[in-house]
Order: C-alpha cells, then structure tokens, then sequence
C-alpha cells in the first residue's frame, strides 16, 4: 500500500481528524467542564427565581442556553469518537497512523511524522529534547517523498510507520545514532509508546465491552463461601502494587500462564507448583493469571476466582501446638474447598513444609489428603533444588502438583515487565521522574551483566527501582542510559557505559601503568592490557569472564604481582583496588571434598568459597594460585566457569562469573622454562612444547588449558631486572616507614647493587629479593629504631659497609 | 460537516446508541452475576451450615437440618434482593435507553427550542 491508498483508508477517521483540527481536543475538555458549571449555577440561580415566584427570568435563559450548549458539545463528543474508535469495526489503521496521513506532507514525510502528538512523546522516551528535535526538522537534511514508501496491505500501525520511516530516511538515523539511539531501542521505544497509546485510547472507551466487564461483579460474593480462616492467614493477591501495572495483551509469561490455567481446569488434583530459584517469577506468573481472572479472560471455570497468597510463617509461629496447627491447616484447606472460588497460593512450599518437619509437624499428610480433593486449587513454588529433595521426601504430595518450569528470561524477553514497573515507578513519583527507553534498556543490560546472582527480569526490575531512588535524590526529571551507567559505576565501582577520556587515556597506557609495578614480562603485560581493552571497549565475548589467564613460570618472577597490578589498574580507586582481588590458594582444593567447598554443599546447608566470594564481591579478579594442584573436579568445574562466564551452586542457584578476570598461575613446567633459558633460547616460542609437556605429564588437561583466553610464559628475572624489583622493594619500604614513623631513608646505589649481587637467587626471583631486604635493611632499621638512634623526622642513610 | 454530522446522527451514531444499551445490558447482567446466583439460589448463606453427624442422632439430625435450611433460606434471601435488584436496574435501563433512542431523533428539534426559548427569555428579561 502507498501513502495514496493509505489516504483512502483513513476515511472513518476524517470526522475526528476534522473535529480534532478546529476545536481541539484539550479545549474541548475545558469548555465542556466549564459549559456544567455555567449550567448548574444558572439552574440553581432560577431555581431560587422560582422560588421566590419570579418566573422567566435571565437566569432561566441562561439555564437554556448553557444546557444547548453543553448538548451541543456532548454531541459533538459522540460524533468525534464514533469516527475516532471506528478502527475497531472496519478499518485496521491505527488512528494515531490516521492523525499523521491527514497532515502528510507530501515532499518531506518524515516532517509530518515528526509534527505528530505521538512521535513527541517517543522522541522524548528516546531521551531526545525539543530543542534536538527543532534544530533536526529545520537543519539540513534529506528529504524523502511519500512516493518513496510501500507499506503493508492489510494493516498500518503506528510501528510499522515508525519503522518505515526510520529505514527510508537515513538523516533521521543518523540524527538518532548521533544521540546514542540504536534501531533496537528505536524499535522498543516504538512498541512502547504505541501500546501506550491504545491503552489511554482503551481507556478513553469506558463504554465498550472489554472495560465495562472489568468492573468487579457484587454479586459473586454472595455465591461464594464465607472467608474466616483464609482472611486470617491469607490476603488476596490483588492488593499486590505490581497488581494494576501488569499488561496481559504484552503476553509476557503467557506460556507458564497457560500451564496454570490447564493444570487449575483438572478434573482433580488441580493444583499447580512453579519451581524456579526465584519467588517473584512464580509470583509473577501467579499475578498475570489474576489480571487475566480479574478481567474475564479466563476459561469459564476459572472465572470469579479469587487468589489468596497462604501467609504461612503467620500461621507457624501462632500455633506452636502441633495438634492445632494442624487442626487449623486443615480447616483452611477446607475453607478453600468450601468458599469455591478460592485458589491458594503457597510461596516457598518447601520451606513451610520443611519448617513443620522440623517443629515435629507431619503437615504434608494434612495437604496431601486435602489436595487430591477437586475442590481445591493450589499453585504454589518452590525452588529447584528443594523441589527435587522435596519429592524424594515427600514423593505422594509432589504427585499432586503439576511442575511448571517457567524458561529463563533473555535481556531482550525481560522488557514488558521492566516497561511495567518503569510505568508504575513513573505514577508513584507523581510524574516528577520518568525513564527513557534507552535507560531500560541499559538497567536491562547491565543488570543481566553486572548483577551475579538471581534471575531476569528480577534483578532488572530491583536495578531500576535503585536507579530510580538514585534519580530522585539527584533530582532528575528523565533517567537517560548515560544516568543508568553512571549509578552503576557509582555503584558497583566499575566502568561501564561510555569511556570518559580519562579512562580511555588510562587503557591506552595500561601496559606503561602495569609497569610500576611488574618489571620486564613484556608478553604478559602486553596480553592482560589487550584483553582489558576488548572488555572496555564492549567488543569481548559477554558470555565468558572479562578474560581468563594461565600464568606459568617459576616463581617469583611476578604472576601475583601482575594481578594485583591488574587488579589496581582496572579495578582502581574508587573500586578498591588491590581489595578486588579474590585469591584462592588451589592447592587447598586437593581433596575429595574440594568441590563442595567451591560451589557448596545442599545437605550441609553450607555455601561454597567460590559462590560466597563471587556474590560478595562480583567484580574484580579472581587469582587461583597454584592451579594445577587443585582436584580433577575442580578442573571440570572451571572448564564450565571459563567457558560460560557462569556455575551453578550446590542450591541450583546460577553463579555469574562474567564480571571477573580469572588469573590462574603454575609453577607447573617451570624446570623447562629455566632450561629454555639457559639454552639462550626464546621461551616465547617455545610456547607449544611447555604446554605439550604440561599435558603429557598429565599436570592439566589440554581442554581445560585450551578454555583460557591466554596462557602467558613468565620468563625469569635477569639480573638486571633483579635490580629494577629491588629499586621498587626499597621505594615501598622506605614510603611505609616515611608515612608511618615519619623517617627519611636513603640508600646508596652501591648498596643495592651489592645486595642484588650478594643476595638474590635467580631461582627464586624477586622473591628472593625481598628476603634480602627484610634480612639486612628491615633488620637493620629496626634495630636503629629499637635503639633510638633514629627518631621521628631523622633522615637514615645507608651504604654497604652498615649491612656488611 | 453539518451534513456529515446529520447523516451520522440518523445513521450510524443512532445504531452505536443500541450498540451501547446493549453493552451496559450485558455489564448489568455481569455487575449482578445473574447466572451465578441464578445457580445457586438456593444454597446457604456464604455455604456456611452444620454438617451432619454420623450415626443416627435425631437432636442433630434435627438441629443440623434447621441450621442449614435456615442458611439456605437467608441465602435465597439475600440473592434474591440482588437479582431483583439487577431486574429493576435492568428495566430502568430499558426505558432510558428508549428514552434516549427517542431523545437521540429528537434532540435536533429540543436544541431548536431550547434556543430559542433562552433567546427568548434573555430577550425579554433584558429588555
């Protein structure tokens, strides 16, 4: 279809469009609230004449005359909105569509498009202001005629126009690309502001069908069952704030919804578990089948129903008597069966039952022989884990429920819930605070990247309600992508969204910066430097660690040094630094139980080292020391880590290592290494021939090996590079004791040289080094301050014949 | 457009009218639930009642059968004053959508005189 055909079918509509071009909709509003007052104060001013026995008076014309014209207006109203909601009988162009047709014009379709009430308000959930968009429409652009667009046969939305001309006119691209809007978030922001739209539209319709039949009924009440217990250890789930905000017509979880409905509409043993790790998923799922309840979309059977979350903590801790916590489960699971519109929802099954198993209570016998009943419906939800543990334990009452899995939620399936709640934060500010769709989009993607434990859409929608606190306090009237990447590098000390120059500067000199702290291992620092730059530069894999490392040389030639040097640089202040550094001696992780204590351990309730770290501190660099020691099982677990970016815990609970820079080190071919050295020749290129023998001698496994993003060969230190380490050695020492007991110390030259010369051992690097220093200068200044032959503001000089 | 607006009065918004009345027909008959308390006329009052107790006990037999039929019977009382009431809402609807059909036909000619009796009476009263 062109524009022309286009033209045509907006027929209907012409009324509308006419009434909304000579008389405004708002001033419409205004007259016809003012035409009432007008009218009921004439009244009431010749209802006084008429009791004061003055007939015909001005106020009765007045009456007259007003109440005309309110008529008037009123009829008017009628005849605008037949033509503005015939979409719904014959034609399928949206009205909003109509609106912009009516005003194309013809040369420059995107000017009309633009003039639009409703591409007003998507520019503005694009983040774009009214002064961006008046400088675009009056600025040099390309101009595309209306000659120059196809659109759909059978029907034209708002979004398919949108789209339409997004991809025709590549100025009005580039205008959004230039303020940081991609197509994703074009289209989003689309689809967004146009349910919205219909919505308001829908709303605007209090007299069809749909939205007269969503008024709650009086007279169910009657044909159902009195609430006692239930309004006692119970509330409907209605009252829940999230309640109101849901859009079914999103169909978002309508396949775990449909499951419900099916499992519920069972002839008997209708009651339905949702197991997944999160609660809210199953409550979310529980409150969209509500919406659909509560505004008759239901299966006839499920109309009327009324889902009562069970407040089951409430009814364990007031009766502390077995006998009568029993009694009163089941004279509530009665009062479901007997009040017949009841559906009972139990959060977290597992733990209540468990809770009673622990207190002596044999609950689950009270609720399997209520629950096979057809007269009650339960939904309730559990975790994976205690699912499964649950079964086993209480195989009769795990046959009752029909399992609804619901599928894990993607960045891009997460947005209606995530529209949603913007929607329902956005009325509770009172209008004071709105988000952009860019900003969600961002919460979305950075919370499913940032935030390692739970589930999208629920640390999406946590996210933003911490954005939008954020937002408030700093007085913002629309949260944009740049406000949502600034919390969270506010909040997680982490750089994310767009590079400041100042942090690019850093990146680019990251090897120089490394350098303060590593002497010589130029492949190392070259390597670490590249990976971080991929990561920051949003071109590294999202699905794997920031980057993953096998460091493999003797020791003390600097592996630990790099990753804590790593760990300053990209984690650096405000982020903590050297605190960003997760280390884990692998040798300890030798034994049977080894794994266990990594990822933890279900039947002893006990978290695992691995886990407990990682949720603590998701960012920054994990160290594991001496790797090839740790268990055979702990080498498979990372094969999943460092692939995927992520490990599921004892609990079935996800671990998200994705935000983390995973060095492992080993000593493991260090023999080699040194032989290759001594041979003079380049340990770089013998790379291969390390690693080879590394798997022969079965130390790691090439798969596992093959799974990090490098493996770095840390050659041994020279001697002159011994020199450079003890440089920094004493620089470090000497500033602890400037800053702590405030005392000067200089050594020579000469001195250093001769402890270098004297002390160090190649074998052992720098770590040797360090011995040295803490063996003659530590020692001695220790002993001068000991003595009190250097005090506080002295300066203490050193040669080589007061550590001889 | 006045003629456009004639030929929509007499037409299509004249039908949407009907199509309006019947809408709120059916919101009545879903505001009363009328087919729900239709089906259970006669069960008791919020289901509350006695249950009757095993074995032959005439007292209970007798006091369980007077309680119920007692709760069955406020029940058919108090659905019945809703469904009555939901009949004469109904029927009040009925005739003020006839009403406002032969209001609807007629309110070009009630505008005329109701203009021309505020002029007239703003007229006279100035004057």
């Amino acid at each position: 279809m062109n524009f022309t055909t286009l033209h045509k079918n907006i027929e209907p509509y012409r009324n509308a469009l006419f009434v909304d071009n000579v008389f405004p909709k708002k001033l419409r509003s205004v007259l016809r609230y003012f035409l009432i007052f007008l009218t009921a104060a004439s009244f009431a001013a010749s209802f006084i004449d008429l009791v004061n026995e003055k007939y015909n008076t001005l106020p009765d014309g007045l009456f007259f005359l007003f109440l005309s014209l309110f008529i008037i207006l009123f009829l008017l109203e009628c005849f605008y909105n037949s033509s503005r909601f015939s979409f719904s009988e014959n034609i399928k162009v949206e009205f909003s569509v109509a609106d912009i047709v009516e005003k194309i014009d013809e040369y420059d379709v995107t000017l009309s498009f633009l003039n639009s009430p409703i591409t007003s308000t998507l520019l503005f959930r694009l983040g774009i202001s009214k002064e961006e968009q008046a400088r675009f429409m009056v600025g040099q652009r390309t101009k595309v005629p209306s000659s120059s667009f196809i659109l759909p046969e059978n029907a034209v939305d708002y979004s398919t126009l949108a789209h339409a001309i997004y991809f025709a006119d590549k100025s009005f691209q580039t205008f959004l690309s230039g303020r940081e809007v991609n197509e994703s978030d074009y289209k989003g922001a689309v689809d967004w502001v146009n349910a919205e739209f219909n919505l308001s539209m829908e709303e605007d319709r209090w007299w069809g069908k749909e939205s007269l039949q969503a008024i709650p009924s009086i007279g169910t009440s009657l044909s159902f069952g009195i609430m006692t217990e239930l309004s006692k250890f119970g509330r409907s789930i209605r009252r829940d704030i999230f309640f109101h905000s849901i859009d079914i017509k999103n169909k978002f979880r309508n396949k775990e919804i449909l499951q419900l409905e099916n499992a519920l509409l069972r002839a008997s043993e209708a009651n339905a578990i949702v197991v997944d790790n999160d609660e809210g998923v199953a409550r979310d799922i529980v409150l969209r089948l509500d919406k659909k309840i509560y505004l008759g979309q239901v299966h006839p059977l499920l109309e009327h129903k009324n889902i009562i979350e069970f407040d089951w903590p409430l009814l364990v801790s007031l009766n502390k008597d077995k006998a009568r916590l029993q009694e009163e489960m089941f004279k509530l699971l009665r009062e479901c069966e007997n009040t017949g519109n009841v559906i009972l929802y139990i959060a977290n099954l597992h733990s209540f039952i468990l809770d009673c198993k622990n207190a002596g209570i044999n609950i689950q016998s009270v609720m399997e022989e209520c629950l096979a009943s057809p007269g009650i419906h339960v939904i309730a939800h559990s975790t994976k884990t205690d699912f499964y543990y649950f079964m086993e334990l209480f195989p009769g009452l795990g046959k009752l429920f029909e399992r609804v899995v619901p599928e894990e939620e993607t960045v891009l399936s997460s947005m209606p819930p995530i529209l949603e709640k913007a929607k329902l934060l956005e009325t509770e500010s009172k209008g004071k605070i709105f988000f952009t769709y860019p900003a969600l989009a961002e919460v979305a993607e950075l919370s499913d990247k940032f935030v390692a434990y739970g589930e999208m859409p629920g640390k999406a929608l946590h996210l933003m309600e911490e954005v939008f606190t954020w937002g408030m306090q700093n007085n913002l009237f629309s949260l944009s992508r740049n406000d949502v990447s600034s919390f969270i590098s506010e909040k997680m000390g982490l750089g994310v969204g767009a590079v400041s120059t100042k942090e690019g500067e850093k990146l680019s000199r990251l090897e120089e910066l490394l350098h303060e702290r590593i002497v010589g291992q130029e492949e190392a620092v070259k390597a670490v430097s590249s990976a971080m730059r991929r990561s920051r530069a949003g071109i590294g894999n999202p699905k794997r660690p920031i980057a993953t490392f096998l460091f493999l040389g003797p020791t003390g030639v600097g592996k630990t040094e790099t990753a804590k040097a790593l760990a300053e640089s990209f984690f650096g202040p405000p982020a903590g630094g050297e605190n960003k550094i997760i280390r884990f001696d692998m040798s300890e992780y030798n034994g049977a139980d080894a794994l266990p204590r990594l990822i933890g351990s279900f039947s002893e309730g006990k978290i695992g080292d691995l886990s407990a770290k990682l949720h603590d501190n998701p960012y920054g660099v994990v160290l594991l020391d001496e790797f090839e020691k740790a268990a055979p099982d702990v080498h498979n677990l990372f094969l999943r880590i460092l692939d995927e970016g992520k490990f599921t815990d004892a609990f079935q609970g996800e671990v998200s290592a994705r935000n983390v820079i995973f060095i492992a080190t080993s000593n493991a071919g260090s023999d080699m290494i040194w032989n290759i050295v001594r041979e003079g020749k380049d340990i770089a290129a013998s790379k291969d021939a390390i690693v080879d023998s590394l798997v022969e001698q079965h130390i790691l496994k090439p798969e596992l090996i093959n799974r990090f993003d490098g493996v770095v060969l840390f050659k041994p230190l020279e001697t002159l590079e011994l020199r450079s380490v003890a440089d920094k050695i004493f620089e470090k020492f000497a500033k602890r004791l400037r800053e702590e007991k405030q005392i000067e110390i200089k050594l020579s030259s000469e001195l250093l040289d001769y402890l270098v010369l004297h002390g160090a051992d190649k074998e052992f690097g720098a770590r040797s080094i360090n011995r040295i220093m803490q063996e003659k200068i530590e020692d001695y200044v220790a002993r001068k301050i000991l003595s009190k032959e250097v005090r506080a503001g002295q300066t203490l000089e050193l040669g080589v014949r007061d550590v001889m | 457009m006045i003629t456009q607006y004639f030929r929509w009065h007499y037409g299509p918004g004249f039908m949407e009218l009907i199509y309006l009345s019947r809408n709120l027909f059916s919101f009545l008959a879903h505001f009363f639930s009328f087919k729900l308390l239709f089906f259970s006329l006669f069960s008791p009052w919020k289901k509350m009642g006695e249950h009757y107790k095993r074995g032959f006990d005439v007292e209970s037999l007798i006091s369980s059968f007077i309680v119920n039929s007692i709760m069955r019977v406020v029940g058919f009382f108090a659905r019945s004053v809703v469904i009555i009431s939901g009949l004469i809402s109904s029927f009040a609807l009925l005739v003020l959508s006839f009403s406002a059909y032969i209001l609807w036909l007629l309110i070009p000619f009630v505008l005329v005189t109701l203009f021309a009796s505020s002029f007239f009476l703003i007229y006279a009263s100035v004057i």
